[in-house]
C-alpha cells in the first residue's frame, strides 16, 4: 500500500515537472514535423534480455511517451518509421509478432478516451497498406476512420514504407496526370512534392528527423522530405529508451538554428 | 506566465551554449589521434561522397579556394587507400567554378610513365563551366534526361612532387613521404542541387513525354491501361555507376572556422534517391592540427585528421539494412 503510494507520488512529480520543461520549451519555436526512425528494440531486448517481441512491445510504449511529448510542444505533425518494406526479410515469427502488436496497437492508440482523440490527431498509415495481412489493414481502415476528423495534428504511422517507394509513387501519379496535360508536359519538384503520400495526408515540411540506436543512416525513410532543410539527428539510446531527456537537446538545437536564421 | 517561460527558455539555452562550448573545446583538444591513414581498416568506402557546405556571408574566393584544396587533397587520400569513386557536392554550384583548378592540381598526363594518368569529364553542370566538357544533358524533352554532373577519370601513378609543383594551390603533406602510397584509379564526380529534387522531376517530365509520344503511336485498343513504375525502373534511370551513384558513406563538411560552434547535421538537397543507405558522418575540424583561421569567418578545408577520424568511424559501422 505504502509503495503504491510512494509510485503515485513518484509519477506525479514526475508528470509535473516533465509539463513545466515541455512548456518552457514551447516558449520557443517549436518543429511542425518530426520525423522518427525508431530504431533499436531487438537490441533493447537483447541487452535486457527479453524477447524480441517484448521489444517491440515496449517500443511502443516509448511512442506514445513521445509522441504526447510532440503534441504538449504544439508539434502539428509526427511521422513514426514503424515498418519497412524491407522488414519482411526478417524471420516469419518476427514479423508475425510485429504484425499482431501493430493490429492490437492501432486500435488501442485510437480508441475512445485514448491519446489521438484527447489531443485530436488524425492517424494516416502511410505506405503499402496492401501488403499487411488482411487483419491488420481491417484495423488500418478502422483506426484511420476513428481518427478521421481529427485536425488539431497528424500521426503518420509508416508501414510498410519505404521513402523510394514514396518517390515512384509520387512520379508515377505525375506521370498519369501529365497525361491530361493538354499542352506541353511540365512537371517540377513542388509537383513530386505534392504527390507524396505525406503530403497527400496534409504533413508540413519536415524540419527535424531523428534516429535512435546510434546507426547514422536514414535507411530509406523520409529521403526527399529530409534531404533539405531538415535537422537529422542521431541519438545513442535505444528506442525504447528515448525519452523526454534525449529530446529536449534536439529541440533546443532546433530553436538556435531557426534563431541563428532570423538573425542573418 | 509567458514572459517567465520565455525568461527560463533563455538560461536554458545559455547553459545549453555553455556546454556546446565546453564539448567543442574538449573535442578540438581531445588526445585521441586517428589512425594513420593507410593502416588497415575493417571497411574502406567504396564510394565516398563530400558534401561541402559554403557559410553565408563567407568570401566566395576563398570559400572556393577552400573547396578546390578540400577536393585535391581528398583525391590524393582516396587514391592511397583505395576508394573507387569520389562525389563531391556543394549546393550553391560553387563547384562548377573551382573546376578549372581541380584540372591544374589533378595530376598530369605523363607519357614518359607506365601507366599514364588520365582524365576525362563529362555532362557538365550548366553552364558547361571549361573546354574539357565534350558532352552537355540531354534536353528532358527529347524522351530521355540525364543528370548533369561532371565526371573525372583520374588513373595510373601519380608523382607527387611533379604534382604540387604544377598546382596553383599549396597541397598540405599528407603521408609519411618515405612509405611512396600506390595510388588507385579514382572517378570523381562533381554535382550540386541541380542533379538532386531537379532531376527526378526531370526524369519525370521525360517518362511522361516518352508516354505521351508511346500513346500517339499505339492503337485505341492498346490505350486505357494505367501506367506503372517500379523503383527498380526508376533506380536504372536515376543510377549510374559512370556518374550520380549512391554513396557508401558521406563526410559533411562545413567551410567555416572551427572555432565556431557545430550546427545540426543537414543533407543540404543531397539528391535524394542516393542518400538510402548511406553512412552519414558530421566533420568536427581540430583546430590545433590544422592551419588556424583567425577569422571566424576564414572558410576552412576538410583536414586530414578530420578525414582519417571519419574512416575510423566508417569502419566500426553496424550495417543490417532492415534484416
Amino acid at each position: 500500500m505504502l509503495r503504491r503510494g510512494w509510485t503515485w507520488l513518484q509519477n506525479k512529480i514526475t508528470t509535473k515537472a516533465r509539463n513545466f520543461v515541455l512548456k518552457v520549451l514551447a516558449a520557443g519555436p517549436i518543429p511542425r514535423h518530426v520525423g522518427f526512425v525508431m530504431d533499436g528494440n531487438r537490441r533493447y531486448a537483447r541487452v535486457h534480455h527479453k524477447a524480441v517481441w517484448q521489444g517491440h512491445s515496449d517500443g511502443f510504449v516509448a511512442l506514445r511517451r513521445i509522441l504526447e511529448v510532440c503534441l504538449r510542444l504544439d508539434v502539428k505533425c509526427v511521422s513514426a518509421f514503424a515498418f519497412s518494406i524491407e522488414n519482411f526479410k526478417r524471420s516469419e515469427d518476427e514479423v508475425n509478432a510485429l504484425m499482431k502488436i501493430a493490429e492490437e496497437k492501432l486500435i488501442e492508440l485510437s480508441s475512445h478516451g485514448d491519446l489521438l482523440e484527447e489531443y485530436g490527431v488524425r492517424l494516416n498509415i502511410v505506405g503499402r497498406k496492401e501488403l499487411l495481412p488482411e487483419a491488420v489493414q481491417k484495423a488500418v481502415a478502422k483506426a484511420e476512420e476513428m481518427t478521421r476528423h481529427n485536425d488539431r495534428a497528424i500521426l503518420n504511422l509508416c508501414m510498410p514504407y519505404t521513402s523510394r517507394d514514396e518517390i515512384v509513387t509520387a512520379v508515377e501519379s505525375c506521370v498519369r496526370n501529365a497525361e491530361d496535360m493538354p499542352d506541353e508536359i511540365r512537371i517540377s519538384e513542388d509537383d513530386i512534392d505534392a504527390q507524396l503520400m505525406t503530403t497527400l495526408g496534409g504533413s508540413p515540411p519536415l524540419d527535424v528527423l531523428v534516429r535512435t540506436s546510434g546507426v547514422k543512416r536514414l535507411s530509406d525513410f523520409l529521403l526527399w522530405q529530409g534531404c533539405e532543410n531538415t535537422q537529422l539527428q542521431f541519438s545513442d539510446s535505444y528506442w525504447p529508451d528515448f525519452g523526454l531527456l534525449d529530446f529536449i537537446p534536439i529541440i533546443l538545437d532546433y530553436q538556435r538554428k531557426v534563431w541563428t536564421r532570423t538573425i542573418s | 506566465m509567458d514572459i517567465l517561460f520565455s525568461l527560463i527558455l533563455n538560461v536554458l539555452h545559455f547553459i545549453y551554449s555553455a556546454v556546446l562550448k565546453l564539448r567543442s573545446f574538449r573535442q578540438r583538444h581531445s588526445q585521441l589521434t586517428p589512425q594513420h591513414l593507410l593502416a588497415e581498416r575493417r571497411r574502406i568506402p567504396k564510394h565516398l561522397a563530400l558534401l561541402f557546405v559554403a557559410e553565408t556571408g563567407q568570401d566566395v574566393e576563398r570559400a572556393k579556394h577552400a573547396l578546390s584544396e578540400s577536393v585535391l587533397n581528398a583525391v590524393e587520400w582516396c587514391r592511397a587507400i583505395g576508394v573507387q569513386k569520389l562525389t563531391v557536392y556543394e549546393e550553391k554550384d560553387l563547384l562548377s567554378q573551382c573546376i578549372a583548378d581541380i584540372q591544374q592540381g589533378l595530376p598530369k598526363l605523363n607519357t614518359e610513365e607506365e601507366s599514364p594518368t588520365a582524365q576525362q569529364i563529362y555532362h557538365p553542370l550548366t553552364p558547361p563551366p571549361s573546354d574539357y566538357s565534350d558532352s552537355r544533358p540531354l534536353s528532358p524533352n527529347n524522351g530521355h534526361y540525364s543528370i548533369p554532373f561532371t565526371a573525372i577519370h583520374i588513373s595510373g601513378y601519380a608523382r607527387h612532387e611533379e604534382f604540387q609543383d604544377h598546382s596553383p594551390l599549396k597541397l598540405r603533406q599528407h603521408f609519411d613521404r618515405d612509405v611512396a602510397p600506390k595510388l588507385n584509379d579514382l572517378l570523381l564526380c562533381l554535382v550540386s542541387r541541380e542533379s538532386s529534387k531537379p532531376a527526378v522531376a526531370a526524369t519525370a517530365q521525360a517518362i511522361a513525354q516518352t508516354q505521351r509520344n508511346r500513346s500517339l503511336r499505339t492503337s485505341r485498343s492498346q490505350k486505357g491501361t494505367q501506367f506503372a513504375l517500379s523503383v527498380e525502373e526508376l533506380d536504372k534511370l536515376l543510377e549510374d555507376e559512370d556518374g550520380l551513384s549512391s554513396p557508401d558513406f558521406m563526410i559533411v563538411h562545413h567551410l567555416r572556422s572551427p572555432r565556431q560552434l557545430s550546427t545540426p547535421l543537414e543533407l543540404y538537397g543531397f539528391p535524394p534517391w542516393h542518400v538510402r543507405l548511406t553512412e552519414l558522418y558530421h566533420s568536427q575540424p581540430h583546430v590545433h592540427r590544422t592551419r588556424t583561421s583567425v577569422s571566424p569567418q576564414e572558410p576552412h578545408s576538410l583536414d586530414e585528421t578530420t578525414f582519417r577520424e571519419a574512416l575510423d568511424e566508417f569502419a566500426t559501422a553496424e550495417m543490417r539494412f532492415g534484416k
